[in-house]
């Protein structure tokens, strides 16, 4: 044991970096070597299956062979996603193989020869001393991949997740071993300064600074919290990263428990996430085994313990104190500032909670120098951020975009062009976040509004809505989401999302036709909803009810027609609003046939054969079913 | 520490760790709150007390924000109270609206609030929430609809009562405050002690009230009614109808029960001195030998505390029924068997003792009735009748020869203050029994007092507060105490929530003061000086009176 | 359940309670009243608290589940990929109840949010398996199936 910590100190200190990447091509293999992504989705999308179906090849075939499980790219229109080498050739990454094409793909590439499928022909890894595929492009030169600046994402696809030497291999503990070597817990934390590394979390407070706070803290016990939780579900940046590289979180969040000098670091996941658990766990038994963590580090007298603590998806445990609540064993409501967390956190020790893209970054920092660092992104936003891009998209998935990069930018990597004209807003920054219009499409994606009409990322979740999608249902979805996940504790977040709800809602639904005057009682709705907004960005008791407000807001801002289209004309041009409409059968027009009523899935619809029939509107959930199926045209809709 | 801030223009004088609130509360400003109560730590949940700091774009909480120096402070700007008239019309948005004929209608916080902002129309409107009445429970009801989620209720049962009867349930719109496993509070750990109905500002959590039966019964010409009054019941009716002395309520009571149609009005003042007598008389066998904790308490709440929360006690606890069942076993023996006994307590457990006494027994019940102060007050007050009234009477068989321990009793540190005076009038008869053995004006929860008899040194210890018996649970088993006074209230008796509905603390003051006045004008105040319950043990043959 | 208490500590800390309620879920699908009952003797804390605890998540569920456990993704990119109608032929399937369970107790149905393969929405799934890309087609062929 003592032996291996011996090399490995070695190993730390003096294995230079290979300064050329060629992915996963590489030199000097002699069986064909088969790399699958494994990610939570990917799993989801039959990556099992495929492995499956390839090992069953291999074995009656007989070959030998050897497969890796490796990280996802974060395409997850690319999934399921294996990449071959063959002997002499580049890597060659191939998209959507589901288990029946597995034989078909592998007949050909065994063959040395491109599969029939040309569908499945992702990119290949450019090697100079390798023969390439002809006619597959390098994957540097997908603009996926090529407009991104894949940072964090370097190793994605290539490094495997469940392996301490790969991360070694790729740079790992480097920067770590460097810090306890040569720095002080002052020193970090100057050089963190330096970066100008701000939270990724949302909050965008500088890291360096925090932690600094933290330090200056005589206290005898600290915590250094990774704030893993991602119960907000639109967002994956962080779990992906962990699921891909779990190890480096580990680094991180040893460099940050030395910065502060906290013995005890606590890992906050949520249960849910059981992929990334499974490998925290597998990466955190190899640290201990490889003595990177635990006591007396390297002889440096330095203890740091990690351990992960499993949540369960709440929204609020997202929030600092709440989390920390939840992490001492009680209902995880949010407290009040001050006292912050970094005076009296955890079991009332400091504490210091980080977003686990920060501890990330801040890897990044010290493995490629604070200069390296600061030449992404922009003034007073270093670095890169990772967007989850969900809805409406043609290329979902996680990418990693420089900082100040505009919502155009973006959309020029996830949308094709011809979807363009289509899109019809961005949502942006989860259920807290704010409705894009494309006039502000221009506007650069920043930390608070430093220049006018910035834009503020919140999670990183990038949702395009396209002419189908209907703002104002959008709203409510996300209204309904946070009225859930509110921790219930203070008015004017629980009462106030209540409310906002109820407003909205009013305004998607059928309007009450004993109320005359209706148009005007949702108007009187719409002013409401600013007053109400206005309560709870002033006086809610967390981040949670302060934001809340903010899609009703901008939507309220820059989306006013659809409002005064569900308002006034009782339409959603969208065709999503189905509450607004009422499905009637036409009496004369009805023969009887009782195709309808048969297909309707709420038994709605009643009457005999071959006379009219009718609709219970009380039942019907107007799905439209009914009003295909008739041949004789005998239900309009009003 | 003391420095200056500015608070609505005028520079005013702080001291450092205060709150905002504290501070402007020092100097007279007026901020409401529906969360905030003085015992517990503030958690900021209400967010009514939200006040403008310069320099800072939101509003901020009071009760939760420490002041700092040079702060800069608006209480009551247009912005704050804005914010405060929406966030009440939030609540109100799904409050039902029968303040009419609400519990707490005239005392509701939240009314009050309300009502000061000058919120005149429903201004939201909300579906109200669906959540049934709680009504297994004999002595109270939990109405969750006219909840706000406070919380005063949870964190007073947490960490006051330390009980936990009632939690937050859920999340979200779902949250609620319910008795766990959603069992009704009956079958739950609660003790009764009503300090929830006490701090909660709506009628969500209240009294179950029996006026109207009563009322029935007075007039039914099938059945005779007695009524007895509690001490503090008394003392009460002295301190809100400004009568100075605590004889001259009574005798006004009497008669004006009486006048309603009462044929007997005692004073729960007979039971007590009996439970007094019995308990100095268990005490007198310990002199020689008191190595187990014996804990004497008259409180039915702290009896079932110790029962359910603290069983390692439970062996030391007194056997002794309640003074109320004491006089109502007493005064039943003595009357036709159509008597309807009613009792006048200050606090809801006691509500609960007379029930459960009876569901216990399958007896008749010695209590049939039990109502409030409050209550009685307004029994009066349908009557017409309003103190002073016209006329005197002497009170009825049990109560005529009244001391004033009885009501001493029900103040803080009675019951070893009585019992003492009663041990010295027995041990040492020439020796004039001294006054104020225990410094029954002493407002610390837990209390010890040293005393010398027949050459021996003695200690007493006395409790006030659940959380104070968990506390000091070692002490009481390590130190050698002749006997441990323990009752479930800080404030004991007195300030139960019969008495008033808020955490009335000049009111209390006002009682103690009555009450202490009285004691001190009657020299009668020992117990073996009353001659009734003297004349009752000669003829029982000095056996027990229960 | 006793021998869950069995294996489990005599003495727990506050902390440690909801890693163990989790557990305890996945192991028996939902969580007992006894069990919190035990559980708060063990950790020295009355039972409301751990009782509140547990009901603050509502993927904690006091009563088993169906033999076929329905989840519908309701996460953002499977809402705007309109599951209303899927949820309409899953309730025709199943006729459902207002809680949430059909008439004769086979299937129980829940909303949840993400399920984590946003790109292969609308997304469902039933005990421990997904499935993805769902159409209407696919669901009357999947009660086909489970019928
Ligand atoms: C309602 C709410 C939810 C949050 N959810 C998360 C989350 O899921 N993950 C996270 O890292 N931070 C979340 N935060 C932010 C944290 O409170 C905190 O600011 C962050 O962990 C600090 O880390 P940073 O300095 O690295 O950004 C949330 C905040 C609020 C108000
Ligand atoms: S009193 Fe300050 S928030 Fe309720
Ligand atoms: S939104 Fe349905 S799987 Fe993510």
């Amino acid at each position: 044991m003592t032996k291996l910590k011996q090399e490995i100190i070695q190993r730390l200190n003096t294995e230079p970096l290979s300064d050329k990447f060629y992915g996963l091509s590489k030199l000097n293999i002699t069986i064909p070597h088969i790399y699958c992504e494994i990610s939570s989705s990917s799993i989801i999308a039959g990556i099992k299956d495929s492995i499956q179906e390839i090992k069953k090849y291999f074995t009656e075939l007989d070959i030998e062979y050897k497969l890796f499980e490796v990280s996802c790219k974060g395409a997850y229109h690319y999934q399921p996603s294996i990449s071959i080498q063959m002997p002499g050739m580049n890597a060659i990454s191939f998209k959507n193989v589901y288990y029946n094409e597995v034989t078909n793909l592998l007949d050909s590439v065994l063959n040395n020869m491109l599969p029939m499928n040309k569908s499945l022909i992702l990119a290949q890894y450019f090697h100079p001393d390798l023969s390439s595929w002809s006619d597959v492009p390098d994957i540097e030169d997908l603009d996926f991949f090529r407009l991104q600046n894949r940072k964090l994402l370097k190793y994605n696809g290539i490094i495997q997740a469940n392996s301490i030497e790969s991360y070694l291999e790729y740079g790992g503990y480097r920067a770590f071993a460097k810090i306890l070597n040569k720095k002080t817990p002052l020193d970090v934390c100057k050089e963190l300064e330096k970066s100008g590394l701000r939270g990724r979390g949302g909050g965008g407070f500088k890291t360096g600074e925090k932690w600094k706070l933290a330090l200056n803290n005589p206290s005898s016990k600290k915590y250094f919290i990774c704030n893993a939780d991602e119960s907000d579900f639109s967002s994956k940046s962080g779990i992906l990263l962990i699921e891909s590289n779990p190890h480096m979180l580990i680094e991180g969040v040893l460099i940050g428990a030395y910065a502060i000098n906290a013995s005890d670091v606590i890992i906050y996941i949520n249960n849910n996430h059981k992929l990334a658990i499974e490998r925290l766990e597998k990466a955190l038994e190899e640290t201990l085994e490889y003595g990177l963590c635990g006591e007396d580090i390297f002889k440096s007298a330095i203890n740091i313990r990690i351990s992960i603590h499993k949540g369960l998806g709440a929204y609020v445990c997202g929030e600092e104190t709440a989390l920390i609540s939840s992490i001492e064993g009680k209902r995880a409501i949010p407290k009040a500032k001050p006292p912050y967390p970094s005076e009296v956190g955890l079991f009332g020790y400091p504490t210091i909670v980080n977003n686990s893209e920060t501890i990330f970054n801040s890897v990044l920092v010290f493995r490629d120098g604070v200069d390296n660092f600061k030449q992404s992104g922009t003034y007073l936003s270093y670095g890169t951020k990772l967007y989850t891009i969900n809805g409406n998209a043609d290329f979902p998935g996680i990418i990693e975009m420089d900082m100040g990069k505009t919502v155009n930018d973006i959309l020029k990597i996830v949308s094709l062009p011809e979807n363009y004209n289509s899109i019809k807003a961005v949502h942006l920054g989860g259920p807290t976040g704010v409705f894009i219009h494309p006039d502000n499409f221009n506007n650069q994606i920043t930390y608070d509004n430093l220049s006018k009409g910035s834009l503020w990322f919140g999670s990183g979740s990038f949702v395009i809505l396209n002419e189908n999608n209907c703002i104002i249902d959008i709203t409510k979805y996300y209204l309904d989401f946070l009225n859930k996940e509110s921790c219930g504790k203070c008015i004017p977040c629980r009462e106030g999302t209540q409310q906002l709800l109820e407003i909205i809602k009013r305004i998607t639904e059928k309007p009450d036709s004993n109320i005359r005057h209706d148009s005007l009682i949702r108007f009187k709705g719409l002013l409401q909803l600013k007053e109400i907004s206005e309560v709870m960005q002033q006086t809610s008791l967390c981040g949670l009810g302060k934001n809340a407000p903010e899609s009703v807001l901008s939507s309220l801002e820059f989306f006013d027609e659809e409002y005064e289209d569900h308002i006034f004309e009782k339409n959603c041009k969208a065709g999503v609003c189905t509450d607004l409409k009422e499905y009637v059968i036409i009496v004369d027009a009805c023969v009887g046939c009782g195709i309808c009523a048969k297909r309707c899935p709420t038994d709605a619809i009643i009457g005999c054969a071959k006379t009219s029939h009718f609709i219970i509107q009380d039942k019907c959930i107007k799905c439209g079913i009914c009003l295909d199926a008739c041949k004789f045209d005998a239900i309009k809709v009003n | 520490m003391e420095f200056e801030i500015i608070i609505n223009n005028y520079p005013l004088k702080v001291s450092k760790g205060d709150t905002i609130l504290t501070a402007a509360r020092k100097n007279g400003i007026k901020i409401p709150v529906l969360c905030n109560w003085p015992e517990l730590s503030p958690t900021g949940a209400c967010r009514l007390c939200v006040v403008e700091i310069k320099g800072t774009p939101d509003l901020v909480p009071a009760c939760s924000t420490p002041v700092s120096e040079g702060m800069i402070i608006q209480t009551h700007s247009l912005k704050v109270i804005k914010a405060r008239k929406n966030l009440v019309s939030l609540l109100l948005a799904n409050h039902p609206e029968d303040c009419l004929y609400c519990a707490q209608n005239g005392s509701c916080e939240l009314q009050d609030i309300a009502n000061s902002l000058n919120i005149r129309e429903r201004y939201f409107t909300d579906k109200y929430k669906d959540q049934k009445t709680d009504r297994t429970d004999p002595s109270m009801i939990l109405d969750m609809t006219k909840c706000i989620l406070c919380g005063r209720c949870v964190r007073i049962c947490k960490e006051i009562a330390k009980v936990s009867a009632l939690e937050f349930i859920g999340r979200g719109k779902n949250m609620k405050v319910e008795p766990v496993f959603k069992k009704g509070l009956y079958y739950s750990p609660c003790i009764h002690c009503g300090k929830c109905i006490v701090a909660c500002p709506t009628a969500a959590i209240s009294e179950k009230s029996v006026l109207n039966q009563i009322s029935e019964k007075i007039d039914s010409s099938d059945t005779l009614c007695s009524i007895s009054l509690s001490p503090s019941t008394i003392a009460w009716f002295s301190a809100n109808y400004n009568i100075k002395k605590y004889e001259d309520t009574k005798a006004f009571l009497v008669a004006a029960l009486i006048h309603v149609g009462f044929k007997t009005v005692n004073t729960n003042s007979f039971g007590i001195e009996v439970f007094i007598s019995e308990e100095t008389k268990k005490v007198q066998t310990r002199l020689d030998d008191f190595k187990i904790p014996y804990i004497i308490t008259d409180c039915p709440a702290a009896k079932t505390f110790i029962k359910n929360h603290v069983p390692d006690l439970k062996q030391f606890l007194c056997k002794i029924y309640t003074p109320q069942y004491i006089t109502g076993t007493n005064i039943k023996k003595q009357s036709e068997a159509n008597t309807i006994h009613t009792a006048v307590a200050p606090c809801v457990s006691l509500k609960h003792a007379a029930a459960n006494d009876y569901l216990d027994s399958n007896s008749k019940p010695t209590c049939d009735f039990v109502i409030s102060s409050l209550e009685l007050d307004k029994l009066l007050r349908s009557y017409g009748i309003s103190l002073p009234y016209a006329n005197k009477e002497i009170a009825s068989t049990f109560s005529a020869y009244d001391t004033s321990s009885g009501a001493l009793f029900e103040t803080k540190g009675g019951i070893s203050e009585t019992i003492l005076r009663n041990l010295f009038a027995i041990n040492n008869e020439n020796q004039k029994t001294p006054k104020k053995i225990f410094d029954n004006r002493s407002d610390k929860d837990f209390m010890e007092y040293e005393f010398q008899l027949n050459n021996k040194t003695y200690k007493i210890a006395s409790i006030n507060g659940t959380d104070c018996l968990l506390e000091n649970k070692e002490v009481i088993l390590n130190s050698n105490y002749l006997f441990i006074e323990f009752r479930s209230c800080k404030h004991a008796c007195i300030s139960g929530c019969g008495n008033s509905l808020k955490n009335d603390f000049d009111l209390w003051k006002k009682l103690k003061k009555v009450i202490s006045d009285y004691d001190d004008a009657n020299h009668n105040s020992n117990v073996s000086q009353n001659q009734f319950i003297k004349g009752l043990y000669k003829e029982n043959k000095n056996e027990d009176l229960i | 359940m006793e021998k869950y208490l069995k294996d489990l500590k005599s003495e727990i800390d506050r902390s440690e309670i909801l890693p163990i309620l989790i557990d305890y879920q996945e192991k028996f699908g939902f969580l007992n009243y006894d069990f919190i009952s035990a559980l708060s003797e063990r950790a020295n804390l009355p039972a409301g608290n751990i009782y509140g605890i547990a009901s603050f998540y509502p993927q904690f569920n006091f009563s088993p589940k169906a033999k076929y456990n329905i989840k519908l993704c309701s996460g953002i990119s499977c809402h705007l990929k309109n599951i209303k109608e899927l949820k309409a032929e899953i309730f025709k399937h199943t006729k459902l109840n207002s809680n949430g369970f059909s008439s004769d107790g086979k299937y129980s149905f829940e909303f949840v949010n993400c399920l984590g393969a946003c790109a292969q929405g609308p997304v469902m799934k039933i005990n421990d398996k997904h499935y993805i890309n769902l159409t209407k087609m696919d669901i009357i062929k999947i009660f086909h199936e489970l019928e």
